[in-house]
């Protein structure tokens, strides 16, 4: 019979992932003025896992939370996962951008602030891309998104 | 998978439990030089997309369309699309496209309805008058209005 072995790597990104995962999920407990919109608290590990381990950790942590979360809260494939993936990965480009920019010249580094911020535009702009393009293409949304944008500054 | 037989599996927290997971070689340098850089351009995005969206000159999202003092029709402008509007003279092409509307050719002398070129903020005009046809672009539907003001 084969046998599955997971490596210190495999566990450490389990166990980032699952506390990801955890949060993730006491977020979409806590009542929304509208819905769909959350603290987004589970993105704290994803940079801590990129700030420590680099960033194809940083990816898997964010992936696996996105994945399994949504299929724990019962939003697999719905429009909320689709968001919130495209969210994610979003995020995870300006993430690897910024964190890339740092390692090559070093100048320009960011620390965990100016990642996150940077991450936080990234994962509205994805998700405003996708409401664009697939679900309302109405330039009216993009006056949300200036407003949205104000909050979260 | 065995759980206890293999110490490569027990997880580096397990060990160190109380370790804070916080980056490697500290948080360095705290708000480096390029944090504030990014932290000042996201500030300067939320009024630039005020100015953009909200601010004086809005484009505007229809365009109405009238043909000898009647209106012809009332068209959004975000979706492209070519309009032939027949007036007194003969048929005038408008042109709908990237929020904004033009004429595009007209049966007139002048041509100066085509030489108003793309009309896209709120309140733009252009008239054929021998023709008898107007573009006017105007601003959001009065369902709007609630969420508005």
């Amino acid at each position: 019979m084969p046998t599955l072995t997971a490596t210190r790597e495999d566990m450490r990104i389990a166990w980032f992932a699952a506390l990801a995962i955890t949060i993730h999920i006491a977020e979409s407990a806590l009542p929304s003025p509208l819905p769909g919109i959350k603290p987004g608290l589970a993105n704290v590990i994803t940079l801590v896992v990129l700030l420590r381990y680099g960033l194809a950790a940083a990816a898997w942590v964010a992936l696996l939370r996105v994945f399994a979360g949504s299929l724990l809260l019962g939003t697999f494939l719905s429009p909320t996962f689709m968001l919130s993936l495209s969210g994610a990965l979003a995020s995870l480009c300006a993430l690897g951008a910024g964190y890339g920019l740092g390692r090559v010249w070093p100048a320009a580094r960011l620390s965990a602030l100016g990642l996150s911020v940077l991450a936080a535009l990234a994962h509205m702009a994805g998700q405003f891309w996708l409401a664009y393009a697939w679900f309302i293409p109405h330039p009216g949304l993009f006056y949300l998104a200036c407003s949205i944008y104000c909050r979260c500054s | 998978m065995s759980e206890t037989s293999n110490p490569s599996i027990v997880p580096p927290l397990a060990k160190s439990p109380l370790r804070p997971p916080f980056p490697k070689g500290g948080w360095g340098g705290f708000p480096t030089r390029a944090d504030i850089v990014i932290l000042l351009l996201a500030l300067a995005l939320v009024p630039y997309l005020y100015i953009h969206y909200w601010g004086n000159g809005a484009h505007g999202e229809q365009a109405r369309i009238l043909v000898g003092g009647k209106e012809f029709a009332r068209v959004p402008l975000y979706k492209a699309q070519r309009l032939e509007v027949p007036g007194a003279l003969g048929v005038s092409v408008l042109e709908i496209k990237d929020g904004k509307i033009r004429f595009i050719a007209s049966p007139c002398r002048g041509k100066q309805c085509v030489h108003s070129g793309w009309l896209g903020l709120s309140g733009e005009f252009a008239a054929c008058l021998p023709n008898r046809i107007s573009a006017q672009v105007v601003g959001r539907e009065p369902r709007f209005d609630a969420i508005n003001f």
